[in-house]
């Protein structure tokens, strides 16, 4: 056996330690039609993505943060620090008008693996990921109009769910 | 005084000359390798030492003998690590890591996955009820010097994964859970059913066409082999017959089927929400994933 596979047989070689290597998970491609991309300042997300990170692994559980009370939208960037996105303005404003509903939906867009991250909320708040994620944005607009529908924060919540879980 | 410092003098030396000295590359008769592959969320992963044949001849029956419990490997046996439940040639294999075995035979070979991952090439488990057995049937293929394991086919149901050696090849089947089922009720399918005439607010053919292309489609919603099925036409190519997915009620993903019929890619930025009333779909709104209403429908028939 000791030539079996190649063995390392000294007690040293043993005794090692594999180091783990990890398996690079990043996906891409999958089909995309091409209206998809190139939209305006639109990042050209593949239809399939799981998340603006590109991860197959973002995060899809349903963690979804209780509200902070009291929480208000004074963190928000401004249509004027809009500039560079003028086409996110419509959605940061729907998300001005609900951030007690934003600050309870979780966002699968996988920034929920980045430091400082709580809600869907904070997407909309410096450096304000969703100026340019179509995820964040898409669960901003969904919340939005669901709110605006009667919808109560669990309907949302499930809801986000089916659509970006 | 004099003895205090050369001791301590002494003591310093021998601390420089046995401190561990920075791990530097080594060079490995059998190098660690890593393979995955992931299918609809199910995250698949190998670590694995890679033996080289180096004139050994033979390897099966000769290197590895017949009879031997063998990691396909060398070195710490290699692993096989999954997120979610899974079928292995048919055989379930719960969520987690294992280490793998085979019984090397002449004709046929028994794979085994044993629950404890760590453990030394030479130093095989025992038989236990938690290790999960089935037996394979190597293949001969052209040779190849370094032992790999790769995934030559992947479907959105499942991958093959190969192991080889020399010119023995031993494939074996995974089938994952759909992270979403294609097919729906029938009583449920027949709200939707119908046709409907699409009316796109975008144009559909952007980036390949002149952006005069067709701005209205008949889409017609019917039920074939437990699926709701759409036909779309006129319709960019890839868009022109879907399977509708269910993700919550009224909203569905489209999805597109290969030629065999077997779902290859689903389309989850886009979602169809129904509009129903008293039981039947009066039309629907095709959402981009911004939540952007892209195409609305009305239905046409009389239902």
């Amino acid at each position: 056996m000791a030539e079996s596979g190649g063995s390392e047989g000294s007690a040293s070689r043993r005794g090692f330690v594999a180091l783990c290597a990890g398996v690079a998970l990043a996906v891409v491609g999958g089909f995309r039609p091409a209206w998809a991309g190139g939209r305006g300042s639109r990042s050209p997300l593949p239809l399939s993505t799981e998340g603006c990170h590109g991860f197959a692994e973002a995060p899809r559980q349903t963690d979804h943060p209780e509200p902070r009370p009291g929480i208000d939208a004074s963190g928000v960037l401004t249509n004027d620090e809009l500039a560079d996105a003028p086409h996110a303005i419509p959605v940061f404003d729907k998300i001005r008008q609900i951030p007690q509903i934003a600050d309870g939906i979780f966002c699968h867009c996988g920034c929920a693996a980045l430091p400082g991250y709580r809600s869907l909320l904070i997407c909309y708040e410096e450096p304000a990921m969703a100026k340019w994620c179509e995820i964040c944005q898409g669960e901003g607009n969904l919340t939005y109009r669901l709110h605006k529908a009667g919808k109560t924060l669990d309907q949302i919540r499930a809801a986000i769910d089916a659509k970006f879980g | 005084m004099s003895f205090r410092i050369s001791a301590a003098l002494t003591a310093a030396l021998a601390a420089t000359l046995l401190a561990p000295m920075p791990v530097a590359g080594q060079v490995r008769a059998s190098e660690l390798g890593t393979v995955g592959q992931t299918i609809d969320g199910t995250v698949i992963a190998i670590e694995y030492s890679r033996p080289k044949a180096r004139d050994r001849d033979p390897l099966f029956g000769g290197v590895v003998h017949w009879g031997e419990h063998w990691t396909p490997g060398a070195n710490w046996a290699t692993t096989f690590e999954v997120n979610r439940d899974i079928h292995l040639n048919g055989h379930p294999v719960a969520a987690g890591k294992y280490s793998v075995w085979m019984v090397v035979q002449p004709d046929e070979w028994v794979v085994y996955l044993d629950p404890e991952a760590r453990a030394f090439h030479t130093d095989p488990p025992d038989s236990t009820d938690a290790q999960i057995r089935f037996a394979v049937v190597p293949e001969e293929r052209p040779f190849l010097e370094t032992m790999t394991m790769w995934f030559p086919e992947t479907s959105a149901t499942g991958a093959i994964l190969a192991t080889q050696w020399g010119t023995t090849y031993v494939p074996m089947e995974i089938t994952v859970e759909p992270s979403r089922p294609i097919t729906l009720a029938a009583e449920a399918a027949e709200a939707y059913m119908g046709a409907y005439r699409l009316a796109w607010a975008i144009d559909p053919d952007e980036g390949e066409g002149d952006g005069d292309g067709p701005r209205e489609a008949k889409f017609e919603v019917y039920y074939e082999d437990g699926s709701l099925m759409a036909r779309v036409d006129p319709g960019p190519p890839w868009f022109r017959q879907l399977v509708l997915i269910e993700i919550a009620d009224d909203w569905f993903n489209p999805g597109i089927l290969d030629e065999d019929g077997q779902l290859y890619d689903v389309m989850a930025g886009l979602t169809l929400e129904f509009n129903v009333e008293s039981g039947h779909a009066k039309g629907f709104d095709l959402r981009w994933i911004t939540d952007e209403v892209i195409a609305s429908a009305e239905r046409e028939d009389s239902m």
